[in-house]
């Protein structure tokens, strides 16, 4: 009598544990925050999920492929260092094909505002080394006598270039390491994951992100906005990174395809949210270098979100954007 | 009686109801949903603390990609300046609920423009150094794009 009424009750106990960790290992969540220089920035994951730890670890390990085996243009053995060198390569790495066939879109769609053949025009400016120095108006203008998307052909796996100019695809670097991320991290069972490469984001998972759009005039803790964004890729084009002064002029890294100097047209910097990490990164730059009108005509065309902050904190939201922009201290939406 | 006894054993939901009629005993009491219920609270909680337990403003010192240290910014009193084994040299001043780089040797002081780091999600970097100073808590932005 007594076992009898024992049994179900320990049956209760051992299904309840058996439920828990049953449920404790089907989430089987855990968190895993890694970190890595790749892409001439610093790179950061975020993890929820399944062998988060692992996941974390190939997410990183892809992006220094990406940048080693494809986009680089300090690695020789890179499709582009090849294609810069050998002014032709067949067999592309796929991610190369996606990244260079997106930016020549951009490009085109720009009417060449943004241009992937300033690679030896931007080699003369000097951001890094803290010299407030601009470079040699004579190489400037030679450099810039090749500038020309135009000659880059693609043919199945097939590149070539006519001429002599040099493709950067540094404006889309970042966004092409976010998108590889992302392609690998829907292969795991990562619930969500933030990835930052530099300033570019990709942000997966069933839930809204809060990201913050930099001050332009403030720090690294200074948003200008906080925006809000489910599944999706973000990328800025900013004057206050990379740049110097020099008498009262600030000299920064968007370069004109048109002039060869910084891009000076009242814009501190361009948000741009899409669910492509290459075009949001390559729309970044395009619709600075377009300015307001154009640049928020050519995001609508991607049905891409667009920021524009000018140097007199006025703020302009693509329509599609307008709900989710909350605008901080000192910003105004443009009227 | 024999009847029910095996009822129940042949099958666990037949050995579900919380009174058995013939027997007039209650095989499952209160108490026992009471614990089973504390227990799956305590596992629930447990899950949640490991995978969002955040609860303070935390500073991350990275250099070359190994985290060198953790503070809790909330506790610091008055402030002090660290040295980084790096080079360039770098220096961290760190301060109550702030944290940033100061006097790098750096050439293009960005991580000093970077200025104090005073909310969840944002990092200052000198890529010359391989040093990285970000900050981590709970609320606060998912990330940053600059």
């Amino acid at each position: 009598m007594k076992r009898s009424v024992l049994a179900p009750r320990l049956a209760v106990y051992i299904a309840a544990i058996a439920l828990l960790f049953a449920v404790a290992s089907g989430l089987g969540m855990s968190q895993s925050e890694k970190s890595d220089f790749a892409m001439d920035t610093f790179v950061s994951v975020k993890i929820i999920g399944k062998d988060s730890d692992g996941t974390a670890d190939a997410v990183l390990a892809a992006i220094k492929s990406l940048e080693g085996d494809c986009l680089s243009r300090t690695n020789k053995e890179s499709d582009i260092s090849e294609l810069n060198l050998l002014r032709s390569i067949s067999g592309a790495n796929p991610a190369t094909l996606n990244a260079l066939g997106t930016a020549l879109d951009v490009c085109k769609k720009s009417a060449g505002a943004f241009d992937i053949t300033l690679g030896a025009v931007s080699d003369l400016w000097d951001f890094k080394s803290g010299a407030a120095a601009l470079p040699d108006e004579g190489l400037l203008a030679a450099a810039m006598s090749d500038v020309g998307y135009g000659s880059i052909s693609v043919s199945g796996s097939s590149v070539s270039i006519e001429g002599n100019p040099q493709i950067d695809l540094g404006s889309v670097g970042k966004g092409a390491a976010c998108d590889s991320a992302r392609e690998l991290l829907a292969q795991t069972q990562t619930k969500e994951a933030v990835v930052s490469v530099g300033g570019s984001v990709l942000l997966f998972g069933q839930r809204d992100f809060e990201v913050g759009v930099r001050d332009p005039f403030g720090g690294a803790s200074d948003f200008a906005g906080v925006l809000t964004v489910s599944s999706a890729c973000v990328s800025t084009s900013g004057i206050y990174e990379r740049g110097f002064d020099l008498n009262g002029t600030r000299y920064h890294h968007i370069l004109s395809s048109q002039t060869g100097y910084p891009v000076q047209n009242g814009l501190v910097s361009v948000t741009v949210v899409s669910e492509s990490g290459v075009l949001s990164d390559a729309l970044s730059t395009a619709c600075f270098a377009l300015g307001v009108e154009g640049g928020m005509a050519l995001a609508e065309e991607y049905s891409a979100g667009a920021v524009f902050i000018t140097e007199d904190k006025t703020v302009y939201v693509s329509d599609n954007l307008a709900g989710s922009l909350e605008l901080l201290g000192g910003y105004a939406a443009a009227e | 009686m024999s009847a029910t006894i095996s009822q129940a054993r042949l099958s666990f939901w037949a050995a579900m109801p919380l009174r058995s009629d013939t027997m007039n005993i209650k095989l499952i009491k209160k108490g026992d949903i009471i614990l089973a219920a504390c227990l799956a609270a305590v596992c629930a909680a447990l899950m949640c603390f490991g995978i969002f337990s955040k609860g303070e403003l935390v500073a991350v010192i990275t250099v070359n990609g190994e985290v060198c240290d953790k503070i809790n910014l909330g506790e610091v009193k008055g402030s002090y300046t660290l040295e980084l084994a790096t080079e360039p040299a770098v220096k961290v001043l760190v301060e109550n609920n702030a944290i940033s780089f100061v006097g790098s040797e750096c050439p293009d002081k960005l991580c000093e423009k970077a200025g104090k780091l005073t909310k969840k999600g944002s990092a200052a970097v000198c890529l010359p150094a391989k040093a990285v100073i970000s900050v981590e808590g709970s609320g606060g932005v998912d990330a940053v794009t600059y």
